[in-house]
């Protein structure tokens, strides 16, 4: 059970930091951005 | 075109164990997936859904703003195919074996779970509008949103058709966008390659159970399955050896022919009037319940109906996203030229409205067998589903002729699909190159049925349903990574253009 728990909240904590990744991918200034 | 053999390699030599672990330990194999899948969906519904109702979202609102006159291609391209042509190319895209071997099981099968929570009539409203929702806007949103990722990069900005292409276009150089774009084409090269596995699996217990029904005698269930799977890998491996041009979508809208037949058999031969009562009600229903369906999880029901909800609605959604980047693949390459509105809405609306009528059609005389008449179908889906279509057929007229016509397009649909299937694998697994080597194409024919095989002796469909989901999951991660690279372009391109 503790095992299951454990899976669980790392894949929870792994969505939310995927969806928080996914707003650093759309505002992060990339290498073109820093050439202009 | 730089060739990639790390790719070739480790894609092959994954996809390739397994398939053989299938085989060898299909027990194992599909407890594994199940385990897998089950833990995913068990606290992450919510994930797969909000992923697919955000892509349907992205969708819209892409067509309705300024950035549904950006044209796919050079302001000044023209599009390659006429628009009726196109439209027919959509069909055949999204019309696979799947919608001759759920066109009245799903709704039937529907149909008998919410006996048990609504009544008769609501049921039987409820089982189509249900199988609408599976195949419809939501589905085609996961489509119209990969194609449109790739169609966007590769005619505007020149880059090769692969997953990784927007990822490393918006971040060149950086070493994160490097290992991340390398995955990407890995997670979608494992989503198609067992997609596809499961379809020649469904292809073979449909085809091989209408055999059954049109040469009647003593069958062996494993010979007769056997000697099905032979014949689709005969006749799909040599096309993969030699370039045929156009002669497969010929084949394949050869299918799409035989299955409009179909339909319109159906339609005038079964009970008309209740068939297009059946189809513009749920349509209706459809329409009202869509958005609200697209964010629903049956938190607060019973388990029985979160188990329900898990085996169907999650199960179809991964489903559809494990064919995302095959389809995507090819409704990219046929769309240069449109503008982002032009394209999603005819990717949306126009394959949503065809999947309507036929499962209103097939649902809707299955609910009316059910309803009206002895309801021997509805418990041929308890005891063999791939029957359903066929004994549906077999009430009426000219069942002989209607039972071959849908083993032929199911026959037609797998052998296009695989060889389809196994150049976009080609593509994807050498950095990109659009004519990929026969003899790359025919390895990844080959392992595709070994991966065929390994579904097959799983032996049902749910197992199938969730080797198939597992070969997906990867995938979620990938298309909302890329979904997110286009709105960032658009963006830039907004920008540079003021």
């Amino acid at each position: 059970m503790l095992t299951g728990d454990l899976i669980n909240t790392v894949l929870n904590v792994t969505a939310f930091a995927f969806l928080g990744a996914m707003v650093w991918v759309y505002v992060k200034p990339s290498g073109r951005d820093k050439d202009r | 075109m730089r060739s990639n053999p790390a790719m070739l390699l480790s894609s092959l030599s994954l996809v390739g164990a397994v398939g053989l672990w299938g085989i060898l330990d299909p027990a194992g194999a599909v407890a594994f997936s199940q385990s897998i899948v089950g833990m995913m969906f068990e606290g992450r519904g919510w994930f797969i859904m909000l992923t697919v109702t955000g892509l349907l979202f992205f969708c819209v609102v892409i067509a309705a703003s300024r950035f549904g006159e950006i044209r796919l291609g050079a302001d000044d391209d023209t599009p390659e195919f006429s628009t009726p042509a196109w439209l027919a190319m959509l069909f055949s895209a999204g019309m696979g074996v799947g919608l001759l071997f759920w066109a009245s099981a799903e709704p039937l099968t529907h149909f008998s779970f919410s006996k048990g929570y609504l009544s008769e009539p609501e049921a039987a409203s409820q089982a189509l509008t249900t199988t609408m929702f599976h195949w419809g806007l939501h589905a085609w949103a996961i489509y119209a949103a990969t194609a449109l990722c790739i169609a966007y990069f590769a005619f505007r900005r020149g880059t090769p058709m692969l997953m990784r292409a927007p990822i490393l276009n918006l971040f060149p150089g950086e070493t994160w966008a490097r290992i991340v774009g390398w995955f990407a084409d890995f997670a979608a090269i494992t989503a198609i390659a067992i997609g596809v596995g499961g379809s020649i699996a469904m292809g073979v217990f449909q085809v091989a159970d209408g055999v059954t029904v049109l040469v009647s005698g003593d069958w062996s269930g494993t010979v007769l399955t056997a000697a099905v799977f032979a014949a689709i890998v005969i006749c799909y491996l040599p096309p993969l050896l030699v370039d045929l041009g156009s002669g497969m979508s010929r084949l394949s809208n050869l299918a799409m022919t035989l299955a409009g037949f179909l339909l319109i058999f159906v339609v005038l031969f079964g009970p008309t009037e209740f068939l297009m009562n059946a189809v513009l009600s749920s349509f209706g229903d459809y329409l009202s319940q869509f958005v609200g369906r697209g964010f629903q999880t049956f938190t607060f029901y019973d388990d029985t109906l979160g188990r329900w909800f898990k085996e169907w609605t999650l199960t179809y959604m991964v489903w559809w996203i494990a064919w995302g980047p095959f389809v995507g693949v090819f409704i990219a390459r046929i769309s240069k030229g449109r503008t982002i509105r032009e394209f999603v809405l005819g990717v949306l609306v126009v394959p949503t409205v065809f999947s309507m009528l036929w499962f209103g059609a097939f649902g809707g005389i299955g609910l009316y067998d059910t309803l009206h008449g002895t309801g021997g179908l509805e418990n041929t889906t308890e005891t063999a589903i791939e029957s359903v279509t066929f004994e549906l057929l077999a009430r009426l007229p000219l069942s002989f002729i209607t039972t071959l016509a849908t083993i032929l397009a199911a026959f037609l649909f797998i052998v296009t699909s695989v060889v389809s299937a196994a150049f976009v694998l080609g593509t994807f697994s050498t950095g990109g190159n659009p004519q990929p080597a026969a003899r790359i194409r025919f390895v990844w024919g080959l392992v595709l049925a070994v991966l065929g095989a390994s579904m097959i002796v799983s032996g049902s469909m749910d197992a199938v349903r969730s080797l198939i989901a597992l070969g997906a999951l990867p995938f979620v991660f990938i298309i909302i990574l890329i979904v997110v690279c286009l709105a960032r372009a658009l963006q830039e391109e907004h920008h540079a253009d003021r």
